[in-house]
């Protein structure tokens, strides 16, 4: 086990680039990279870089240190064995160089929901080795890549300003691997998978359009769709247009039909056509019929996730319906009871199925006088007539009175509130 | 925030029609391009328009590189050049692109001021109004829906164009220009020859159109459409060019007039426009400039603030973005501060900024270059060798030229 070295934590670039010398004192080459293995929290330096003085790479095991010196020039560390009996190793599926693929790259902060740019790796020594501890961002590491430690210090204690850190403790770090940089096979970003969708979707919105789709396709399908939803609709298009077809229409198909309806009618008309044609008939149909609709009126607005019923079943009949429909539906505080040819006859809130008696035929409890609107009604309309009645949702009907989708209260609320922004502030929204 | 949806269609159909290639062809067309095109046109006649051809293959394939190095690593320049070569050679690098830019931005506000003189306004009034003018569209993101606006506009070269025609140059003797090389080792036509492929093939449009195309979100499989739209746009930025030139040699060249003004180069639009070519040109003209004078110190601000890592948006608040506005601000600030200099001579100015474009394209091309060709960061794309011969044979002619310049203005 080797010693521990006099600095305790130490920063990357501050070994990187230093002498590694062999038992007899002889320089093996400079310190290129410090290759870690991911297990645990804290994942450990595994491997060694060295460049060769002659040209080419050299990777060590850590095994093979003896003594890490600290001088006032900075670490050197020296082998256990002559230059010629080191025994090159190759880099294993779940190592990764921390030069390589961590500093100068870009890396989720999942605490904080955001991407920073690695300025520095902390490193802090424990149990005979190097863990990573930490990554540094901000102006303090920046300062302190571009001239010295030295000159910073002397910055701050002549001008009496602060430099503040910026430092994301390594269980928060998610790197960011792309086709090419690839490190490890698959990448699973367990730490990301973990947050709130909406939290998810704050950091994907923050990187590039190909990134963004690199990530959302190592997610998990359900993980992927939710933090989808959550992003702004351009985003949106710009991931499904990203991703390769296939998945792009599975993504789609588990979207509610208005949500998918909006990414579509954000893409080009081919592409559109495209993904419609890859999705399951069944969804596309809902799609499709929802994308012919002028947005902002109460076609383009509504969804065709609820659930109908026929008049005639008893209460308990219709609530053993619902038990196996309630979970792909958007809303279930209402039911609608429609006939046979589809016309919209009665309105049920889950209140009044709930406090019915088991043995009520639903026509016996429904509600018909209702409100509905029309499909090229105004989303202000659509919002005057939900605030009227005090509705979650509203019926959309064609002329004949059959039922075209609903409208809920949040579909409304979030195209409004954007209008209401508009109106009060002149502060606009690209 | 949503918008109608068929107006959305609409909107991004021309989207994909005129993709980054041939946005950041209008884009080159900016104050000093346009005064760069009209100096050789009315000094040198026809005898540089053999330049273009070469200058349109070399920016075809630059640009190319750029648009393929987008759609492959997903990253803008400043961001690879950072991951690559270290912070220290990252900053070294951007400062001078920053420091070149601003020439750039200063050139644009020479444009607005040289346009706004054709209308009678003095630039003590014009320069502030067009600065603020400028940093409002961004901070207010209004920029976004401006962009077709000035796109449109851009339309107005095509008068260049009519007017050519109208001129009835001697078409025989300019096409055999166009395909005869000839070369003398003068130094003003050294520098002239420099200035025109500088103000072509500019630096700050590497990082343009490769940030334009990672925002476009294209996927490999997509790239062919991608590389027919760059290589279009390099022709009709050199096709523009080739017709200021025609035009300019035809009415200035043809009567002996040096342009000292701008009045004196929208002269070259009298064939079509008569006694509106003044108006015709200073529209043209401001068009020009106000957009690249937004575009140019934004997509530096953007380049700059990627690499450092800093937050980036013009969607953001200001306080957000503190590093990223403060680019921004100080470049147009400083850019329109130059121009208030009493007495400044504008054409020169527009004109001088483009030769440094032009001194500099060689270190960027040999950044671009060596990134392209890196497999870490390119994986099977790297450059064929026709491209890297015609892409580093660009550089090296660069430099010689460069050379040559500082040879003839010693002896």
């Amino acid at each position: 086990m080797v010693q521990e070295p006099a600095e305790r934590i130490t920063i990357l670039t501050r070994v990187q680039g230093r002498p590694v010398l062999d038992s007899r004192g002889a320089e093996v080459g400079t310190l290129k990279d410090l290759v870690v293995l991911f297990r645990g929290m804290y994942p450990r330096v595994s491997k060694l870089s060295i460049a060769r003085a002659s040209g080419g790479d050299l990777l060590v095991p850590w095994e093979a240190v003896a003594e890490i010196a600290v001088t006032p020039g900075g670490t050197t560390m020296i082998l256990d064995r002559p230059t010629e009996e080191l025994i090159p190793s190759d880099l294993k599926a779940n190592e990764m160089a921390l030069g390589r693929n961590i500093l100068d790259k870009k890396v989720m902060d999942t605490h904080r929901w955001r991407v920073v740019r690695v300025n520095d790796v902390q490193l802090e020594w424990r149990e005979g080795g190097y863990h990573v501890l930490a990554v540094l961002a901000g102006m303090r590491s920046l300062l302190r890549r571009l001239f010295a430690e030295g000159l910073v210090r002397s910055i701050v204690s002549t001008f009496g300003i602060t430099i503040p850190r910026d430092v994301v403790s390594w269980e928060h770090v998610e790197p960011i691997e792309t086709e090419l940089t690839r490190a490890r096979k698959q990448a699973v970003y367990t730490k990301l998978a973990q947050l709130h969708p909406a939290d998810i979707a704050d950091i994907v919105e923050e990187l590039n359009p190909s990134e963004r789709a690199v990530i959302l396709d190592a997610l998990d399908a359900e993980t992927a769709v939710e933090a989808l939803t959550e992003t702004e609709p351009e985003v949106q298009a710009g991931i499904i247009q990203m991703l390769e077809p296939e998945r792009a229409s599975d993504i789609l198909e588990m979207m509610e039909p208005d949500e998918a309806a909006d990414v579509l009618g954000d893409l080009s008309q081919a592409k559109a056509q495209e993904l419609l044609q890859e999705m399951q008939p069944a969804e596309a149909e809902d799609v499709a019929e929802l994308l012919e609709h002028e947005e902002d009126t109460a076609g383009g607005l509504m969804t065709t996730g609820y659930v109908t019923l026929r008049p005639e079943p008893t209460v308990s009949q219709a609530l053993e319906v619902l038990r196996t429909v309630a979970d792909e539906a958007e809303t279930i505080y209402y039911f609608y009871v429609t006939d046979p040819s589809e016309r919209l006859v009665g309105v049920l809130s889950l209140r009044e199925l709930l406090v019915a008696k088991a043995d009520q035929r639903l026509d016996e409890i429904m509600v018909t006088q209702f409100a509905t609107v029309r499909s090229e009604a105004t989303i202000q309309e659509v919002a005057e007539t939900l605030s009227k009645y005090n509705l979650m949702a509203l019926p959309v009907v064609d002329a004949e009175g059959r039922l075209e989708g609903i409208v809920t209260v949040d579909d409304v609320l979030n195209d409004l509130i954007p209008m209401i922004w508009k109106r009060r502030a002149a502060k606009k929204y690209i | 925030m949503r918008m109608p949806y068929r107006h959305k269609r609409r909107l991004l159909v021309f989207l994909s029609i005129m993709g980054p290639g041939i946005i950041t062809a209008s884009v080159d067309q900016d104050a000093g391009g346009i005064a760069t095109y009209s100096l050789a046109g009315a000094h040198y006649g026809y005898s540089l328009l053999w330049t273009l051809f070469f200058t349109t293959i070399s920016l075809a394939v630059v640009q190319e590189m750029g648009s393929r190095m987008g759609v492959v690593t997903g990253k803008g320049l400043g961001e690879l050049i950072r991951e690559r070569y270290g912070v220290r050679a990252a900053v070294l690098i951007l400062a001078t692109v920053v420091l070149a830019n601003l020439a750039n931005t200063i050139a644009e506000f020479a444009g607005a001021a040289a346009a706004f003189e054709i209308f009678g306004i003095p630039r003590l009034l014009s320069v502030p109004l067009t600065a603020c003018f400028v940093a409002w569209l961004v901070i207010q993101g209004t920029y976004a829906r401006v962009e077709r606006v000035f796109l449109i506009a851009s339309a107005l070269y095509l008068l260049y164009v009519i007017s050519a025609f109208l001129a009835t140059p001697p078409w025989g003797e300019v096409l055999l220009q166009t395909i005869r090389p000839s070369f003398h080792m003068d130094q003003d036509y050294l520098l002239m020859v420099i200035t025109l492929v500088g103000t072509t093939i500019t630096p700050w449009m590497q990082f343009y159109v490769q940030s334009s195309t990672v925002d476009k979100g294209l996927r490999w499989k997509e790239y062919k459409y991608a590389r027919l739209d760059v290589i279009l746009g390099a022709c009709v930025a050199t096709g523009v060019a080739y017709f200021i030139i025609v035009a300019c040699a035809a009415t200035l060249h043809a009567h002996g007039v040096r342009i000292e003004t701008a009045a004196d180069a929208a002269r070259a639009l009298e064939p079509f426009g008569g006694r509106y070519a003044s108006l015709l040109f200073a529209l043209g003209l401001l068009n020009a400039s106000i957009f690249s004078a937004a575009v140019l110190p934004l997509s530096t601000a953007y380049a700059a603030c990627e690499a450092l890592g800093w937050t980036t948006g013009v969607d953001r608040r200001p306080a957000e973005a503190p590093g990223f506005f403060a680019i921004y601000l100080v470049m147009i600030g400083m850019g329109a501060a130059t121009i208030l200099w009493p007495g400044l001579p504008l054409i020169p100015i527009m004109f001088f900024s483009q030769t440094l474009n032009g001194i500099l394209l060689p270190f960027i091309l040999v950044i671009v270059l060596q990134l392209v060709n890196d497999r870490e960061v390119m994986g099977a794309a790297v450059n064929s060798p026709l491209v890297n011969l015609i892409g580093w044979g660009t550089a090296f002619l660069m430099s010689v030229l460069t050379i040559l310049l500082l040879i003839t203005s010693i002896i």
